[in-house]
């Protein structure tokens, strides 16, 4: 089991756990597609210089 | 998140088939293969310093070794490893790869041989050590001790594999959506909602919002690291706990970038204090370190000045405090206080530059 799974293992009934745990892993994989659509901030942690 | 990084990531995930499909004992290696070619490709000075430099040291401590030169040689090496540290970060335009983070690791390697407490590494691995793809560009600081025992005892593992995949997934949430898309609309309106008050309020409600950007960003990152290592078998040193719990700013300092912050209390902190007898003068060194690490710039040495003093102010205040306030009110506000020191470096140290220009 990963954490999110243990996570919502706590609050769900067992046969709800895989299809919470599917809806949450795409709609956060959505969301990443459409987030990283923007520019980044500089940030001085990311040990990318130069470009 | 920046394109280059994005491809670095990219790589790290097609290496994980690579790490299981190789002969095991051999899969870290072609990790480190595979980091060496991503890096010729899209900076070749930086793969020709690191493999340089990762080909070269081993050989040179077993060479210092044989000669009863172990300290000239660990100077030089330093020397030579600050020099194009500075002459990088110095080169404006150049593409450059996973240097600061190389530079602390080989320090690393060379002040503990130097201390006695590492053997001379193999060049293998040394070589799958510091360019391991997952922690190339932003970090940890991981240790050679703890990512070799880590590398013989590599085995496959379902539950590790994917809750380092959904790492991964909850890093990338938390960098590009909450630390990049979310925060940046944020700072938006809260500039907008902010004009016409005071300037030096409107940067440090500002500062404090990047703050806020910078950690869900950095840790973000850092789980995307922790998470692909994880995928390939790897336990690395955690970056992250919970800094926003901190009672107070050293506190802070101690679960905030983990990584950076014990490798200077190793090789910069403590051997001040122990030439100096000094916590402060130990103290001033140590953040002085973390600023110019950052940049070499007139700022970060202000910035390193900054911190030093917000860390004795704390611990003086600190017993008035005790008495005064309430515990939990104590706890509560401290989050706080602390994100308010922190931004607040930016509007005054800009404004100081300023005036000295």
């Amino acid at each position: 089991m990963t954490p999110l799974a243990r996570l919502l293992a706590r609050w769900l009934p067992a046969p709800l756990i895989s299809p919470v745990l599917a809806l949450a892993y795409a709609a956060m994989l959505v969301s990443v597609f459409i987030a990283s659509a923007n520019e980044a901030a500089q940030n001085v942690y990311v040990d990318v210089r130069g470009q | 998140m920046i394109a280059l990084s994005t491809l670095i990531i990219l790589a790290a995930l097609a290496a994980i088939p690579l790490v299981w499909w190789t002969p095991r004992g051999r899969g870290i290696d072609a990790v480190a293969w595979l980091g060496l070619a991503v890096l010729l490709l899209i900076s070749p000075p930086s793969a020709g310093w690191m493999a340089a430099a990762t080909v070269l040291a081993p050989l040179g401590m077993l060479l210092a070794d044989r000669l009863r030169r172990r300290e000239a040689f660990a100077a030089l090496w330093t020397l030579v490893l600050l020099t194009a540290f500075v002459a990088a970060q110095l080169t404006p335009g150049m593409i450059w790869i996973g240097g600061a983070f190389f530079t602390l690791r080989q320090i690393h390697v060379i002040g503990d041989w130097w201390m006695g407490k590492l053997a001379p590494p193999s060049v293998a691995a040394n070589l799958r050590y510091q360019l391991f793809l997952p922690a190339l560009f932003v970090g940890p600081v991981h240790r050679i001790q703890n990512f070799e025992r880590q590398c013989t005892r590599r085995r496959w593992d379902r539950e590790q594999f994917f809750s380092g995949a959904e790492r991964v997934l909850l890093g990338l949430f938390s960098a590009e959506v909450i630390g990049t898309a979310v925060l940046t609309q944020s700072r938006v309106g809260l500039r907008d909602l902010l004009k016409g008050a005071n300037p030096f309020l409107q940067d440090w409600a500002l500062a404090a919002c990047d703050w806020i950007a910078l950690f869900f960003t950095f840790a973000g990152m850092s789980a995307i690291a922790l998470g692909l290592a994880a995928m390939m078998g790897i336990r690395l040193e955690e970056n992250f706990n919970q800094p926003w719990r901190a009672r107070n700013l050293l506190d802070f300092w101690q679960r905030w970038h983990i990584s950076l912050t014990s490798w200077v209390q190793d090789y910069v902190y403590r051997p001040v204090m122990a030439l100096t007898r000094s916590a402060l003068a130990g103290l001033a060194a140590a953040m002085l370190a973390i600023g110019l690490w950052h940049e070499i710039s007139f700022y970060y040495v202000l910035w390193s000045i900054w911190q030093s003093l917000g860390i004795v102010l704390n611990r003086l205040a600190s017993p008035l405090f005790a008495r005064l306030v309430p515990q939990a009110l104590r706890i509560a506000l401290a989050p706080l206080a602390i994100l308010g020191w922190l931004s607040l470096a930016r509007p005054v140290i800009e404004r100081l530059l300023a005036v000295l220009a």
